[in-house]
């Protein structure tokens, strides 16, 4: 690994920003976002340093897709437990009365689209595409993968990208018609 | 996809790439961060490379089991015929009640003497 180092930089240091921003959509979460682009890195450079520059994109973007996948994974087993545990609770037991109050920073997402703020506008209109038509759209849209490219780091068949990707793109359309104007 | 998609995505690709340009300075700084530690942790591995073989935990339970049956059947060996010198002293150990008899060997052989004599 040590004589691919300044490579191996010089490509981490042209794709993290990246990478953490679609974390970062994909978890609404600055700090899991980090930690997902940390634990790709990591296995980036462990496993795959060796490997060819050319297929280090791909591969990057394969496990940066797969750690997403997972933190959905452990959400949703956690959401469920968590769902299962407060069925057992009395609704109004542990009802924290301030935690029902609005966030005063946050915003709905349907009135976020008509924020004026043009990236506002596009990253909150992203943030409602369902994953894999985000990831599809993240990897053809923003970082130019082939159709053959996104299916490797979709892990699924380049029908399935393809049918995403339109979909993703017909999904921004609606959500972006001010915006295009 | 035709020439209007094209502009569509584009634009949004613009300013996907603008919110990557106005990252905040401290999770920039995070990000240098993490890439230099991954980087560091690829050499780490990479030095250790070559002793894959010493730091494979899951061949140490073979290599101390094949150990300790090597050194069982050297001090087997190296006991002289006939002498069984440990196990006397294992029986000492293990019961607890009677090293006293044992320390007292001889007042007891006194005893058991004087009582004869009587």
């Amino acid at each position: 690994m040590r004589n691919h180092r300044p490579a191996l930089d010089e490509f981490l240091a042209s794709v993290e920003r990246r990478a953490f921003r679609m974390a970062q959509f994909a978890t609404g979460q600055t700090e899991e976002a980090l930690d997902i682009v940390q634990d790709t890195m990591l296995v980036l450079v462990r496993r795959y340093g060796d490997k060819p520059e050319a297929e280090w994109k791909p591969l990057f973007f394969r496990i940066l897709q797969n750690h997403i996948r997972d933190w959905y994974r452990r959400r949703t087993v956690r959401n469920r437990w968590h769902s299962f545990w407060s069925g057992w609770q009395s609704a109004d037991d542990n009802e924290d009365p301030i935690a029902q109050l609005p966030d005063p920073q946050g915003t709905h997402p349907e009135k976020q689209t008509l924020a004026t703020d043009s990236l506002a506008t596009v990253e909150a209109a992203v943030k409602q595409l369902p994953l894999r038509q985000q990831q599809a759209f993240f990897m053809r849209a923003w970082e130019e993968l082939s159709v053959s490219e996104t299916a490797i780091t979709m892990q699924c068949s380049e029908g399935t990208v393809k049918t995403h990707y339109s979909r993703a793109v017909h999904t921004l359309r609606n959500l972006l018609k001010d915006h295009e104007s | 996809m035709n020439e209007d998609d094209h502009s569509f995505i584009n634009k949004i690709k613009r300013d996907l790439n603008d919110g990557t340009q106005q990252l905040d300075a401290a999770t920039q700084s995070r990000l240098t961060r993490l890439r230099h530690e991954a980087l560091d942790a690829g050499e780490r591995q990479g030095f250790f490379a070559g002793f894959n073989f010493w730091y494979s935990a899951y061949r140490w339970p073979g290599l101390a089991t094949v150990g300790t049956a090597a050194l069982a059947v050297f001090l087997y060996f190296q006991t002289p015929a006939g002498v069984q010198p440990y196990f006397e002293d294992l029986d000492l150990l293990a019961s607890e009640d009677q090293l006293e008899l044992y320390e007292e060997l001889e007042f007891y052989a006194w005893l058991a003497e004087d009582e004869a004599d009587g």
